[in-house]
């Protein structure tokens, strides 16, 4: 008697286990479908719009549009070569993604160093604002700023409207998400072992990067990365800022490139989505740890 | 004591910041932006000090972030109060001094205009260049090109050494010879016309300084500077004079959203929208992040790592290329949501196009975005919470649902709700979310701003600044903008009060 119950109940078990993966496959596929979808589009001849989901002929003519490689178009018989630099918006959007997040950490840790470590007149004040501002997403002033880097721009035009210096310069703005991130670290990091390397004869300075930053290596690089990934994921501020198809970043490049002919230019999309989301997706995968223990957690990209 | 290195190094770094501040502040004069020279001025003694004096390490530390953020997020908020005061925008880029002096530059025919038929010769040895009438015998003295000037013709025509130029070279020139007065002896003042005409024009407005206003001399109606509305207007046929300039308009902007009924509705509706749309994206995201999470948080549960990994596909891939793919499948007429409708006999919706269908891709579209997001951290906070918990309760009779209900739902309420607070802050300004999957549309009806149904109060924002067919209105878009400051702000603050932050105690 006992012996049949408890084997009901493992076949139960096993039958609800079962149904679970089920359930969870099933939704998969539906959570995965357009990822699927698109990565089908980018090898499929045709490439229009309502193409089916399996190809009906393989073909790698998007990829060959998307890296400049002429080809010869199926229908027409045309010898075909992109005429857009899609591979130049992306070089422009990691240049200044990765421009970007180098002077953000450094002009971010000596402030959160400074947050962490020091006690001064206006400490909390300086805190509490930071808590506050790095709420607003910037694009609120984007009025204020593409006025700003108008009239710079007259007296240094590297800096202007159009210009990748320009762009940098309003992303620098976000050091107070950085400087929150970072102080939270330091927090954690214990007082003696500075003050041992002050007994030692080290500056303040000094004890700060040759102790304090080396053992900072992992927060730092996770703030790096974040804020790679969200310069580069950003769309608004480049499109208020830049003019010039030559100084597009991949976000106004792809746009612009897609609304212009949404039905005959999908698989060349397609191909030229996949290039831009894999460098990201696999920044976010090496740091998706970061923001399940919290330490990431509210501001990144939200939702 | 001995300067050393350092101190000199701390000197000079405080100098070099100071003559930079200072610069910043001149161009803030040469910009007649007043609040920049203040500001700058302050900036830059706050540098001097910080880095000139010896004890003030620990401002050192703070100084590099703090200046950035100051420069690049406190001033361009303080910058959009400003222009929100103002009328900045298409017909209004201009400062009064500005507007004026292009203004002052128009010219009209009188009744009965002078007229002169002219050669132009050129002296190639010393670059200048000299005007002839040969039928009234009169020329002008050699003159150099691309000047605002007046040449008076007063000389005689003499044996002309010089080159004379073909009328294509002399079309050439037209910009530089248009920016030049050409007086007659009888003191007519003649302008360029064409290649081989001057004609006499004449300045259309004269400055009054005392009335402030314009004095059209053809018409004689006088033009009043109106400083509430931007414009040079005639008091009687109410008519303007473009390019009016900018100017301060107080609280217009702000008067205008309550106060103008067709402005008001529509600012109502897309706020409304805005609320409905934060609101109902975290709502739907968190009970699918957290279903999920509860789901997959089974120590038996075989392979959870990998399903874990899948789930958060969506989340790793930039928003802006998700949004765009999206906006393709929805596409009504060639789409494949809409193939697969087809396919199965049912028929096409209008993703897009319709508002209430746009509205509902607009959630569904970003549910997908973010549930990633809800069962990543959800799943952090269930990992944390002791089994040992869940055992005492157990002990003490608990059933499961009231294990969840009791122990689950609170913990993670508790751990999540700033995070909730942070998302719904963030929906508020996610303008890819909306834009690039509706542009704001289906086009709202009756709206005299571009304003479409699925527009939130960012995205309402941009268009009024940078796309609207009735020009760019940077005044009222800073207005709107601000807005969205103050309930930011608040949530911020409630989020502080609910959670009872201590800033001295505060850790990330």
């Amino acid at each position: 008697m006992k012996e049949e119950n408890f084997l009901a109940h493992q076949t139960h078990k096993r039958i609800s286990m079962l149904a679970r993966h089920l359930a969870l496959i099933a939704f998969l596929c539906v959570v995965l479908f357009p990822i699927l979808y698109i990565v089908s589009i980018s090898l499929n001849a045709s490439g229009a719009l309502e193409t089916k989901l399996i190809p009906d002929q393989f073909s790698l003519n998007n990829w060959r549009y998307l890296f400049g490689i002429p080809y010869k178009d199926p229908s027409t018989g045309k010898m075909i070569t992109s005429s857009f630099p899609i591979l130049m918006w992306l070089w422009n959007s990691i240049k200044v993604a990765g421009i970007t997040s180098a002077l953000m950490l450094f002009l971010s840790t000596t402030s959160a160093y400074a947050l962490s470590r020091f006690s001064f007149k206006g400490k909390n004040f300086s805190i509490l604002s930071l808590m506050v501002i790095q709420m607003f997403p910037n694009i609120m002033s984007m009025v204020a700023f593409y006025l700003m880097l108008d009239k710079l721009g007259h007296y240094i035009p590297a800096l202007g409207t159009d210009t990748h210096g320009g762009l940098i310069l309003v992303y620098l703005g976000g050091t107070p998400f950085n400087i929150w991130l970072i102080k939270g670290y330091f927090d954690g990091l214990p007082k003696s072992i500075e003050e041992s390397a002050r007994l030692d004869g080290c500056t303040h300075f000094q004890a700060f990067y040759k102790i304090i930053l080396p053992l900072s290596a992992p927060i730092l690089s996770v703030v790096g990365l974040l804020t790679f990934i969200n310069t580069f994921s950003d769309f608004i501020l480049p499109s208020i800022l830049l003019k010039s198809q030559d100084q597009f970043t991949f976000a106004v490049g792809i746009q612009i490139f897609i609304s212009e002919a949404f039905s005959g230019r999908w698989g060349q999309f397609a191909a030229s989505c996949i290039l831009g989301a894999i460098p990201i997706s696999a920044l976010f995968y090496s740091i998706h740890q970061y923001i399940v223990s919290g330490l990431a957690a509210g501001g990144s990209k939200g939702s | 004591m001995k300067p050393n290195m350092n101190s000199i190094l701390r000197v000079l770094t405080a100098t070099l910041l100071l003559v930079f501040f200072a610069l910043v502040s001149y161009i803030g004069v040469l910009e007649q932006l007043y609040f920049i020279t203040i500001i700058a001025l302050v900036l830059g003694l706050i540098s001097f000090w910080v880095w000139a004096k010896k004890s003030a390490l620990s401002y050192r530390f703070l100084y590099p972030g703090m200046i950035c953020f100051a420069v690049f997020t406190i001033l361009p908020i303080l910058f959009s109060v400003l222009i929100s005061f103002t009328n900045l925008g298409t017909g209004h880029f201009f400062s009064k001094e500005e507007s004026t002096k292009a203004l002052l530059q128009n010219t009209y025919l009188p009744g009965n205009p002078s007229y002169l038929n002219f050669e132009l010769y050129h002296d190639t040895d010393n670059g200048q260049y000299q005007l002839v009438a040969p039928h009234k015998n009169i020329a002008s003295a050699p003159f150099e090109l691309g000047q605002e000037s007046s040449i008076v013709l007063n000389q005689k025509v003499e044996a002309l050494t010089l080159e004379k130029l073909s009328l294509r070279e002399v079309f050439k020139n037209a910009k530089e010879l248009k920016k030049m007065t050409f007086i007659l002896p009888n003191e007519a003042q003649l302008k360029y016309h064409r290649t081989d005409m001057l004609l006499e024009k004449r300045a259309l407005y004269r400055y009054d300084k005392k009335r402030d206003a314009l004095f059209n001399e053809r018409t004689g109606q006088w033009f009043k500077a109106n400083s509430e509305r931007g414009y040079y207007i005639e008091e009687k046929s109410k008519e303007r004079l473009l390019p009016g300039y900018y100017t301060i308009v107080g609280l217009k902007n702000y008067t205008d959203v309550f106060t103008n009924p067709n402005f008001k509705k529509t600012f109502l509706k897309v706020a409304g929208w805005t609320f409905v749309w934060a609101l109902v994206g975290v709502a739907l995201s968190f009970s699918l992040g957290i279903s999920l999470a509860i789901f997959l948080n089974d120590k038996n549960f075989k392979g959870k790592i990998i399903y874990r990994n899948l789930l958060i596909l969506p989340y790793s891939i930039p928003f802006f290329i998700s949004v765009l793919v999206f906006k393709g499948m929805l596409n009504k007429d060639f789409g494949i949501i809409n193939e697969a409708l087809k396919f199965l006999t049912l028929s096409p919706v209008p993703w897009l196009e319709d508002s209430f269908w746009a509205k509902i891709s607009c959630l569904m579209v970003n549910l997908w975005l973010g549930f990633p997001y809800m069962f990543l951290v959800t799943t952090g906070v269930l990992q944390s919470i002791p089994e040992s918990v869940y055992e005492a309760a157990k002990i003490d009779g608990a059933n499961r649902w009231q294990r969840f209900r009791h122990i689950t739902i609170p913990m993670v309420l508790n751990a999540i709700t700033p995070l909730l607070i942070g998302s719904f802050a963030f929906n508020l300004g996610n303008f890819v979310g909306i834009y690039l999957l509706t542009g704001g549309g289906p086009t709202m009806e009756g709206a005299t701003t571009p304003a479409g149904e699925t527009d939130i109060l960012i995205s309402y924002t941009y268009r009024l600044a940078f796309e609207g067919a009735g020009g760019q209105l940077f005044g009222m878009a800073s207005s709107i903008a601000l807005f969205i400051f103050v309930i930011i702000t608040f949530l911020t603050v409630l989020n502080f009060k609910l959670f009872n932050v201590n800033p001295k105690k505060a850790k990330s």
